[in-house]
């Protein structure tokens, strides 16, 4: 088995903690903070898969995804605040 | 393996240690803000390293100007990103643990002070003690 392998599963069961907790809840808040965690997770699998697969084109993706993770952070910071600032 | 691939190793399985920290975090701790805390500094120093791990196993040089800015972005931004969720769960009201020291933040200095006052008593009590138990003081006296 490749460590790399390893490292993708250490990783999903991460993602899969976080799944755990935005089902389980029990407040808005820590749906939201799983949802920060679930979205880091997304870009952790993304690395590793793309390192696996010896894809180059990986790293633009990752660069994208974590601008992407900042807003995501952002409309669910709006989302728990329900519109007021 | 060579050496480079070696320490990408290492880089990634130190990250997913760190993001397993996060996970359990999340899982484990009480309140959302505990589980902030540990998303927000995990997370963050987790997907860098691992970032970092996994351009050490195809390092070109458009690999890494591209992979660094990704980490520099990651290490900014995550931490940003979670206070914003921590600050929005204070404002929208969610609650505390139960053991949480709500006590108000602007005279943490006096109180703080006032501990470290306290701690001083029982040592200058011991000193005292040890004073009047110094053989060679008590022949001075006598």
């Amino acid at each position: 088995m490749n460590p790399l392998d390893i490292a993708i599963i250490g990783v999903a069961a991460v993602l899969l903690a976080a799944v755990f907790r935005i089902v389980r809840g029990p407040t808005g808040a820590d749906r939201a903070v799983a949802a920060d965690l679930l979205t880091f997770s997304v870009v952790g699998v993304l690395v590793l898969v793309g390192a696996r697969l010896g894809r180059m084109g990986t790293f633009d993706l990752v660069l994208i995804a974590t601008l992407v993770t900042f807003l995501s952070a952002v409309s669910l910071a709006r989302g728990l605040m329900v519109g007021r600032r | 393996m060579s050496v480079v691939t070696g320490i990408a190793y290492v880089l990634i399985f130190s990250g997913v240690v760190v993001f397993a920290g996060a996970g359990v975090g999340v899982l484990r701790f009480r309140d959302a803000y505990m589980r902030a805390s540990a998303v927000g500094t995990a997370a963050g120093l987790g997907i860098a390293l691992i970032t970092i791990g996994a351009v050490l196993t195809m390092p070109t040089p458009e690999n890494l100007i591209k992979a660094g800015i990704a980490v520099v972005l990651q290490l900014a931004t995550s931490a940003v990103g979670t206070t914003i969720i921590a600050r929005a769960a204070v404002n929208s009201g969610h609650d505390f643990s139960g053991d949480t020291d709500l006590s108000d933040p602007e005279h943490a200095d006096a109180q703080l002070l006032a501990a470290l006052l306290d701690d001083d008593e029982p040592g200058a009590r011991a000193s005292t003690d040890a004073a009047a138990h110094d053989p060679g003081r008590g022949d001075q006296n006598g």
